[in-house]
């Protein structure tokens, strides 16, 4: 602390403190967050997630979602999963797939998409649902995706 | 020309996959101008999801595009066309198809236009 006894002096020494200070501060926190996204498959220059990620449904599903988009309103919820190399019959069990859903069919959503603060869950799929044995790993994102962001890969 | 939505007309104007799948739920019809009652099931909207074809007469479809332009709610992305079996009106059903969820989509109806 300096001590002058002056107001005006020390009211100086405080802002050069602070210019000092808040570039400081400013890489420091920049630091961090750049390592957070790198850390979280978050793009640091977009904030979107970087990395692709897939759903699987059926061929009439991707008929409609790629002339329209995938989900119905902002409230609905997109399942989406990392590995788009599995059989559908693979989808089905590890991804706990109602019976109707034949995963026949396979979209893209390409990375540097969607903003990972829509995402409401990343979890592994738990089994005994539908009757399936589940462990593949899933997405769940709250908001509809336009379909240009969308690419159908069978 | 006339724009009813589609709850003042239908029984049910939501179709969902998952929870549709089996027990086939049916949604009545009463037709505005002469009260006759038609029944459309899920299979119905399936059959014209994203339909761009019409029954209708060229210029029965331009009337039926023109009105909707004039308005400001956006067009759904797929539609049915029928005479009513009873009046003749020429009727269009505008619904959305959509799809996503774990596995679902469906079917919702969102108006009708008559060409009384």
């Amino acid at each position: 602390m300096i001590m002058t006894g002056d107001f005006g002096e020390a009211n100086k020494a405080g802002w050069q403190g602070a210019a000092f200070g808040a570039p400081i501060g400013g890489i420091s926190g920049s630091v961090s967050a750049y390592r957070y996204a790198v850390k979280n498959d978050i793009n640091p220059l977009n904030g979107k997630y970087n990395k692709p990620l897939y759903h699987y449904t059926t061929t009439e599903n991707t008929d409609i979602i790629m002339k329209t988009q995938l989900g119905r309103t902002d409230d609905s919820w997109s399942y989406l999963t990392p590995d788009g190399n599995k059989t559908p019959i693979q989808a089905q069990i590890d991804l706990s797939l109602p019976q109707s859903n034949t995963a026949e069919s396979l979209i893209l959503l390409k990375p540097n998409s969607i903003y990972p603060r829509n995402f409401i869950l990343q979890r592994n799929v738990t089994g005994n649902v539908y009757l399936r044995g589940g462990g593949g790993y899933e997405f769940i994102y709250k908001r509809t995706i336009p379909n240009k962001y969308l690419i159908r890969i069978k | 020309m006339e724009k009813i939505e589609a709850n003042k007309v239908f029984s049910k104007i939501d179709f969902q996959k998952d929870i549709d799948y089996n027990i086939y739920p049916r949604s009545i019809y009463e037709c505005p101008v002469c009260r006759n009652k038609l029944s459309f099931n899920m299979q119905n909207f399936k059959k014209y999801s994203l339909n761009t074809q019409s029954i209708f007469s060229i210029e029965e479809q331009k009337k039926i595009e023109k009105y909707i332009h004039t308005g400001k709610q956006k067009k759904p992305n797929s539609f049915i066309d029928f005479y009513c079996p009873k009046c003749n009106v020429p009727t269009r059903i505008y619904f959305t198809a959509w799809a996503g969820g774990r596995f679902t989509g469906g079917y919702h109806l969102e108006f009708i236009i008559i060409n009384a």
